[in-house]
């Protein structure tokens, strides 16, 4: 940075002097912006077509395109596709800009989309990715800058997420070999990958070339800290300019820091606990798990274990997901209500209810502490209810095999905005995650995922939702509130899906 | 001589395969990666594949056999997490980590030893109490707590050095005295020890009383008899200083191989966990052999048949 | 001699016991020793008395008035005299009621691992041969693999609870104990009271007995008391990372471990089990000196 100043300094001299001084000084360049960004993990890998993680993902989001983009709002917009359509019942098409390239010049076409797509469906590949583009059957390319997502059955444009798919530089790849991109990115996206010293720092510098413009700022570095504490320290010290993952306890610090500034954005990502109603015992009876719901005071819950930084949910659903509806009822705190269902039910006072509360640590932000707060407000019943962690590997398992019971603590976020991934990936009998089996939910969500009239699709997911509310196989609780915080000398916004584009960012002043 | 070098070299080589075979059948018996790896949503027949794809489906003899073949030739398997070689991803992060421990043992042998000897020296003394309140508050003291306190006191209020990271001189210091403290304390008070019981042996007891005790033969004399316990321990310590390391490189976010091991323990990714616990049995033995051969090296009167 | 192994570096002392002062009269002679066994009597006591001397129920929430600082700052309360934790509980009362964990954990992780590792040792160093050649085997892997795999390995086949971490402590300590009973029975069995006895036609049981066993059991008793302390930093460690005891009992390990989050916010959630801890620790390391000290013929 020093020798740039200097050489432009040294040069406009030059330029005045050879000029006879009737040229105005050139000025010195503008010093390099660099901004420095803190998740709690490294990514894993610079492929992009194998995982899922934020924080790996956050990284592949600024190297590569996509055929859309979200916006703060979660609505989509066009990106490097300009246009998307249904041209026919099973064909969305999709057209492309034409003037993308990526960082060595070779152009972006469909056939690059198509390689990606391909990819990741290929099994042998083994992407975590497969659900993202489940709906697509195969991908036609009709021409260089048309995409046709072909599909098995005609399919509503949001169910699932295909125009996420990172597009990746076929001809490289293909030059190069798998394992060479883990290491090596080819992208078109508005910064260009550098370099990647693993846990410690990766670099990435704005594209010039970008075809929505360079980014505002010059280099952005992804240094991990896995700490929160230490994480927090780094931002005081102004070691780093932003951190993801910033702990309830810290808000009152940060947001009145002298060079800090909090940002929080509402979370895609839902906390509750399931039922196991595949299981016997009481949760099987649905008196129980409604007078359960009952007895849970949320907003205590949230003020005191999350600093207040959470939103109450009466549904499965984040509020600004398709199908969301709110009119579905709140379960409102009502201990004599809960107790009355419970006697209802034949456990008069809590009596003869001894049941666990499974629950992971350290996977969901204060998981472990929710569980303890939920057990002794269930325990206010008059039901013995005995908490046990274990660390997530473990509880994993279980949850995936369907094996722990009776009552299980689980997140929940995805980002495509639509009520069908959750509720097919959490409710339906044939789902891995469900631990609760209703046809009638079943077709509702069968349905509604190729219903392509969205307001009626609306209703059938009104009707979903009102079910679920009723027949309660969770404790509702609430949607996360994330928190971020940055230097202030950055202009900034945190997103709900957690994501973190720098060419979002400028620099104050 | 040789032939004692030669046995304890092959008993070293069963303890690595001892230990090989322990981290293997503890990984495969106790959760299946393939849950943890995928995404919560995966069907059924994605986590089928992926266990396919790695061989996870196979009979454990088998994948034992596959793993301790491709071992002896340098192939650990490739990490689940990050799809790259994992002896290669391990080997990346060891300099990182034997520089925090050269920098922690440096402590503990510069600082805790000359310490020790003074507080042995000057017995009862100001300094000699210090040093005895110092080693027992950090033998006592919870390493993670001592990284956060520095953090907050140095780093954060006082800005004297930075709190996370690696890089010159100054990202090493905190990092360091937080991984060395424990060490250094029990350096210090075993030396400390050590130099009180030779000082009030009959040959230093009849010097004093003859009126001679020059500093240099207490430490010529001292040091040589004193050494073989200090030896000792700083052996035992690096073998303790793994698991410090643990809390110690998540704290200052040091890209070492022990931050590399939790992680993949937590995410059961097999081939770093075993690639790192043998790499530590081998470092583990390889020292006390070093310590062992050190013994002979510098004491003529310790000989092995 | 077998191969010396990894495990074979005692460092105790074995020169004869020869009785000079009054052994007790020596343990005390040391104002370390006394605050030390001081501070282990009061643990001991309060783990004893927990219920009577704890203000509140250890275990009961109150949402409302969680992140109570120490009575002696602002905003404290005379009610909860160390502040409540992040879920409301009575600090002061979980410290008392932790006193029992940590009680608990070390004892009965000392039991099982000096047990396990004294029974190993005599058979190590008295019999020799081949048991003694596998028992420093399986030590030296043991030694060389670490800690919290086996942790793992442990929870992963019996599921997290007291009894889990238990058994954890006491596998992991079971090698010091082998180590130094080896040296001692080895030493032991060449002395004349020994080969007299055998020569008489004593039975194996009865040399173990009258004459193996008294003689290592001060090296024991010291190795136990520093064995506690590390059995009460090792329940803080597990916890750390969820392999530690269940919620439902309050422990200063889970405690310390739920605090740390807290430690530049609400820092006596983190900071009074920390001291606790400690000070246990201290104390037992303090009165295990005096206790070598005093069992040691040359200091006397």
């Amino acid at each position: 940075m020093f020798n740039r100043r200097l050489t432009m300094l040294v040069l406009a001299a030059f330029i005045i002097a050879a000029t006879g001084g009737s040229v105005t000084l050139v000025p010195a360049a503008a010093a390099d912006t660099t901004v420095t960004i803190s998740q709690g993990v490294d990514p894993v890998t610079m492929d992009p077509l194998k995982r899922t993680i934020t924080p790996t993902t956050n990284v592949h989001y600024n190297l590569f395109d996509t055929l859309l983009r979200h916006d703060r709002d979660g609505k989509l917009i066009p990106w490097v596709a300009t246009s998307w359509k249904r041209i026919a019942p099973t064909v969305w098409e999709f057209k492309l800009r034409h003037d993308v390239k990526f960082w060595n010049g070779d152009p972006l076409t469909s056939a690059d989309v198509k390689f990606a797509i391909e990819k990741i469906k290929d099994p042998a590949e083994g992407s975590e990715q497969g659900p993202r583009i489940a709906t697509v059957d195969h991908v036609d390319t009709p021409d260089a800058y048309t995409v046709h997502y072909v599909t098995a059955k005609p399919t509503a444009m949001i169910a699932g997420y295909p125009w996420e798919v990172f597009i990746v530089d076929s001809k490289y790849w293909k030059e190069h070999g798998d394992a060479y991109q883990a290491e090596h990115p080819m992208g078109s996206g508005a910064y260009i990958f550098k370099s990647w010293r693993k846990d410690e720092s990766l670099v990435m510098d704005a594209n010039p070339g970008w075809w929505h413009g360079r980014a505002p700022i010059d280099h952005a570095i992804w240094k991990p800290i896995p700490e929160a504490a230490a994480r927090v320290a780094a931002l005081r010290t102004g070691e780093t300019d932003i951190i993801t993952n910033v702990p309830a306890q810290y808000q009152i610090q940060l947001s009145g820091g002298r060079s800090t500034q909090l940002e929080s954005a509402r979370s895609v990502r839902v906390l509750f606990f399931a039922f196991n109603t595949l299981k016997p015992g009481p949760q099987q009876n649905r008196l129980v798990r409604q007078a359960f719901n009952y007895a849970i005071d949320v907003p205590a819950l949230v003020k005191a274990v999350l600093g207040g930084r959470g939103y109450e949910t009466a549904t499965p659903l984040p509020s600004n997901f398709f199908g969301y509806d709110a009119k579905i009822p709140f379960y409102k705190h009502d201990l004599a209500k809960a107790k009355a269902l419970l006697a209802q039910a034949g456990y008069p006072d809590g009596k003869g209810l001894d049941m666990v509360l499974n629950a992971p640590s350290g996977r969901y932000n204060k998981d472990k502490e929710i569980a303890e707060a939920v057990a002794g407000q269930l325990s206010q019943t008059g039901a013995k209810i005995t908490v046990k962690i274990q660390e997530w590997t473990q509880y994993v398992n279980q949850v995936s095999n369907r094996s722990v019971t009776p009552i299980y603590e689980l997140g929940w976020g995805n980002d495509s905005y639509d009520a069908d991934n959750t509720l097919t990936s959490l409710f339906t009998a044939s789902a891995r995650l469900s631990t609760y089996s209703n046809p009638d939910l079943d077709k509702m969500v069968t349905d509604a995922r190729y219903e392509i009239d969205p307001q009626r699709r609306q209703a059938i997911y009104s009707k979903a939702l009102a079910l679920i509310h009723e027949e309660a196989p969770w404790l509702f609780l609430f949607e996360y509130e994330d928190l971020y915080a940055s230097t202030k000398r950055l202009v900034w916004q945190a997103r709900g899906d957690e994501l973190i584009y720098i060419d979002e960012m400028k620099l104050n002043g | 001589m040789t032939a004692y070098l030669i046995r304890r070299a092959i008993g070293a080589l069963w303890v690595v395969v001892g230990v090989a075979v322990t981290v293997f059948v503890i990984l495969h018996l106790t959760g299946d990666p393939a849950a943890v790896m995928m995404p919560l949503e995966s069907t059924p027949q994605e986590i089928a594949q992926f266990r396919h794809n790695h061989g996870f489906d196979r009979p454990l003899w088998l994948q034992f056999g596959t793993f301790a073949w491709s071992a002896l030739h340098g192939d650990f398997g490739d990490s689940l997490r990050h799809g790259e070689p994992a002896l290669g991803l391990a080997l990346e992060r060891v300099p990182a980590s034997v520089e925090l421990a050269l920098a922690a043992i440096s402590l503990a042998v510069l600082v805790a030893i000359p310490a020790g000897i003074l507080a042995a020296v000057r017995r009862n003394s100001l300094l000699d109490i210090l040093a005895r309140v110092f080693s027992l508050i950090g033998q006592s003291m919870p390493v993670y707590w001592l990284g956060i306190m520095l953090i907050l006191l140095f780093g954060v209020q006082l800005g004297w050095f930075p709190v996370s990271g690696i890089g010159g001189l100054k990202h090493l210091v905190l990092p360091a005295i937080t991984l060395g403290l424990f060490s250094m304390a029990k350096v210090m008070r075993l030396t400390r020890a050590s130099m009180l019981d030779i000082l009030q042996s009959d040959f230093l007891r009849t010097a004093r009383a003859k009126g001679v005790l020059p500093l240099r033969l207490i430490l010529h004399h001292a040091l040589r008899n004193a050494w073989l316990p200090i030896v000792t321990v700083i052996g035992v310590e690096i073998g303790s200083l793994i698991s410090q390391a643990i809390i110690t490189e998540t704290i200052f976010g040091w890209p070492g191989i022990a931050r590399l091991a939790v992680q993949a323990i937590y995410d059961r990714d097999y081939p770093i966990v075993e690639v790192v616990v043998i790499l530590a049995a081998v470092s583990f033995v390889a020292i006390n052999l070093l310590v062992d051969v050190l013994y002979a090296a510098l004491d003529p009167r310790i000989r092995y048949e | 001699m077998a191969s010396a192994s990894i495990a074979a570096k005692g460092v105790i002392d074995l020169d004869e016991h020869v009785r000079r002062r009054p052994f007790v009269f020596v343990l005390f002679s040391g104002g370390a020793t006394i605050v030390g066994g001081l501070i282990v009597l009061a643990v001991t006591l309060c783990a004893l008395l927990a219920p009577w001397i704890a203000p509140h129920d250890p275990n009961a929430q109150n949402l409302a008035i969680n992140f109570k600082p120490p009575s002696w700052v602002v905003g404290g309360d005379q009610a909860y005299p160390l502040g409540t934790d992040n879920l409301g509980r009575d600090i002061l009362s979980r410290i008392i009621w932790g006193s029992r964990v940590a009680g608990l954990v070390g004892l009965s992780a000392v039991a099982i691992g000096g047990i396990i590792g004294v029974s190993l040792g005599i058979i190590a160093g008295y019999f020799g041969g081949l048991a003694d050649d596998i028992i420093a085997r399986v030590a030296d892997v043991q030694l060389a693999f670490p800690a919290v795999l086996l942790a793992i390995a442990v929870v992963g086949v019996i599921g997290p609870s007291l009894l889990t971490v238990i058994a954890t402590i006491g596998i992991t300590g079971w090698v010091q104990y082998v180590r130094v009973v080896r040296a001692e029975a080895l030493s032991l069995r060449e002395r004349e009271f020994v080969v007299a006895a055998v020569a008489t036609g004593a039975s194996q049981a009865r040399i173990l007995a009258r004459h193996i066993l008294p003689s290592i059991a001060s090296s024991i008793t010291v190795l136990a008391t520093f064995e506690v302390a590390r059995a009460i930093i090792l329940e803080s460690a597990l916890s750390f990372l969820a392999l530690g005891v269940p919620p439902g009992v309050p422990s200063w390990g889970t405690m310390l471990a739920d605090g740390r989050q807290y430690l530049d916010t609400a820092w006596w959630l983190g900071l009074f089990p920390g001291l606790a801890i400690s000070f246990t620790v201290l104390g037992v390391n303090l009165f295990g000196d005096g206790l070598r000290d005093a069992l040691d013929p040359r200091s006397r």
